[in-house]
């Protein structure tokens, strides 16, 4: 009789056995704060327009306003901190990431769940309409559904949801055929449990560690979609900048020199993704069943 | 028999499974009944109907298969055509299965006692507390030390012979008049194996449980089962008290299966092997499945064989059984 180790523990301890994805987490954590505690560690509210002055539009990182602030990372036409742009862009970035991985997540996994138990024609009739739908890029969705719906946070985030829930539905029907032939799943039907119980207390647990992964490279990817559409300028408004409408501001004048605009805002969605997917990398690592006892 | 009427009959029983390839007859006119504390041994090759038997009986068939014909009576309550709202009643409560591999026959995310309790929870009201004082008996019972500390743990932390006896506490639950057990002890090493078949044959004495075991181990059978039925291509081609039946084969097929086990005083001598595979039971020609395997087998092989009864208590399914000269 084994006793056996605390499970969580175990994933910890083999989590850590990479220091870059104990890097890459530091480093997400540290960008995750910054997004939460943006409106407490920032100078200014680059949102109110009564804080920032035009005519400390395009100062060099380092120099002081009108206002006596000192501007680290300077300022954007507009006469915006860089840095409070940077920390209020990276909350609405993370969080357009996170809502929409959530819900995508969530809807995917019970379409992917559904499909896989009941099988027959409605596990046919749900994965064509994943196929059909992964089968267009999603630059392409997005781009369309914002051009009929217009901007907005809520906006961005349906429009992401409309495709990436496709993802979630096949990789959860994957996991759950092979859970659904354990002997566990037939156990629980033996004992006459109900339908929603046996799907959702018991197949659907069990399909989480291919799930967990799935979901840290989609907030990753959504966080880049959202950097893209906002660049493009269908995504965010312009009076609440995100990260990737901050870097198509300072597009115009990168040439001139006036490089900080775009390379900081860029600096931090590359900090986010990248190190994002550092840490989804090692996640696929320690949760790969293979790997497991 | 004697006592009271028999816990389950299964009469004609015919599981198709209806494919595109043609129609698998994987259970096809199988009969047997049993009795309260009685325990029935199911033996047969992989194929051979004995594992589809049991899920027929507890209506857990998947799609193709599909009860085509007969009766299956659980303490007079005909199963076959019942809704399914029904036999979700009784499935669990009046009928329990254990499954072959210990491995993963509990969810590997949920602790016992959550798992005990709902199985508890699925057939009456019961509220928590009691439940759990209910699962920590039903613990005891199949003889689990530390109860309370085990309760709270995961299946990982447990062996696979703990594993099953947890699978055996929770068919036991709710006091089931019968228990289908497949293959239960097959991946479990003997000595543990011995304990578990000790331990369920008490309980099913005790509680008037009657139990179809399923297994291809005759020596499981031996020790365990009060009658045992012998399954060929899903037919029953033989069956009768255990004793009789091991001691004194009738059927070719039987003798075959005794003669492949091993025994002592045996060593360097090769075992007697069946010729052949056991065949598919897809489009089946008419006529007694096991004559290509079969060294008795002539002409009139090709002709279904009738059921017979040679000898008091003993049905066998053969036109050319052992009698007498070469027992």
């Amino acid at each position: 009789m084994s006793t056996g180790d605390n499970p969580f523990r175990r994933f910890v301890s083999d989590f850590a056995e990479s220091k870059l994805a104990v890097g890459s987490l530091i480093a997400f954590t540290l960008v995750l704060l910054a997004a939460l505690l943006a409106p407490w560690i920032s100078v200014q509210n680059p949102y109110d327009l009564a804080q920032i002055d035009i005519l400390d539009g395009r100062l060099r990182p380092g120099s002081t306003g009108m206002n006596g602030l000192t501007y680290w990372l300077g300022t954007d036409d507009q006469g915006r901190d860089m840095l409070s742009a940077i920390f209020y862009g990276l909350r609405i970035s993370l969080g357009v990431g996170a809502m929409s991985g959530i819900i995508a997540l969530v809807v995917g996994s019970i379409v992917g769940i559904t499909a896989a138990y009941v099988g027959g024609k409605l596990d046919t009739l749900l994965m064509r309409l994943v196929d059909l739908i992964l089968s267009f890029p999603i630059i392409l969705i997005a781009l369309i559904l914002l051009a009929v719906m217009g901007r907005g946070v809520d906006k961005v985030i349906f429009a992401l949801v409309v495709r990436q829930w496709a993802y979630f539905a096949r990789i959860v029907r994957g996991a759950a055929l092979v859970e659904r032939e354990k002997e566990y799943i037939e156990a629980a039907r033996s004992l006459a449990l109900s339908r929603p119980r046996i799907l959702f207390r018991h197949l659907m647990p069990n399909c989480i560690a291919p799930l967990i992964v799935v979901g840290t490279v989609n907030v990753a990817n959504a966080i880049q979609i959202e950097a893209t559409l906002s660049f493009l300028g269908v995504g965010l408004p312009v009076t609440e900048p995100s990260l990737g409408l901050l870097i198509s501001n300072g597009y115009e004048y990168i040439l001139s020199g006036q490089y900080w605009i775009s390379v900081f805002p860029g600096v931090a969605l590359l900090i986010a993704v990248g190190s994002l997917n550092l840490v989804a990398d090692q996640l696929r690592d320690v949760l790969n069943p293979r790997l497991q006892t | 028999m004697s006592g009271p009427g028999p816990t389950l009959i299964v009469d004609d029983l015919r599981t198709h499974f209806l494919t595109k390839a043609g129609v698998i007859k994987a259970v096809d006119g199988v009969s047997f009944s049993v009795a309260p504390g009685r325990i029935l041994g199911l033996v047969g090759e992989s194929g051979s109907g004995k594992s589809v038997t049991g899920l027929s009986i507890m209506g857990l068939l998947d799609w193709p298969g599909r009860i085509v014909g007969g009766r299956i009576i659980l303490d007079g309550e005909d199963l076959v055509g019942l809704p399914e709202e029904r036999l979700r009643q009784l499935r669990g409560f009046r009928v329990a299965m254990i499954f072959q591999d210990s491995m993963t026959t509990l969810n590997p995310v949920l602790r016992i006692d959550t798992q005990i309790i709902e199985a508890l929870q699925a057939h009456r009201a019961i509220d928590r507390k009691a439940a759990l004082r209910q699962a920590a008996e039903a613990l005891k019972q199949v003889g689990i030390p530390a109860v309370d500390e085990r309760l709270k743990a995961y299946p990982h932390q447990f062996s696979g012979g703990m594993r099953q006896r947890v699978a055996i506490a929770i068919a036991m639950l709710n006091e089931p008049k019968l228990i289908i057990a497949d293959e239960p002890t097959t991946a479990l090493d003997v000595t543990i194996q011995a304990q578990i078949l000790y331990e369920t044959q008490k309980l099913c004495r005790e509680k008037g449980t009657a139990l179809i075991w399923i297994t291809h181990d005759l020596t499981v059978v031996a020790g365990l089962a009060d009658e045992v039925c012998v399954m060929y291509a899903g037919r029953i081609v033989e069956h009768g008290g255990v004793d009789e039946v091991l001691d004194r084969p009738l059927h070719p097929y039987t003798v075959g299966l005794i003669g492949s086990v091993p025994k002592r005083g045996w060593r360097g001598r090769a075992l007697y092997q069946i010729q052949g595979m056991a065949p598919l039971p897809l489009n089946l020609p008419p006529g007694c499945a096991f004559r290509e395997r079969c060294p008795r087998a002539d002409e009139a092989c090709s002709q279904d064989p009738e059921v017979s009864t040679p000898l008091p208590g003993r049905r066998v399914r053969c036109h050319h059984p052992h009698l007498g000269e070469d027992s």
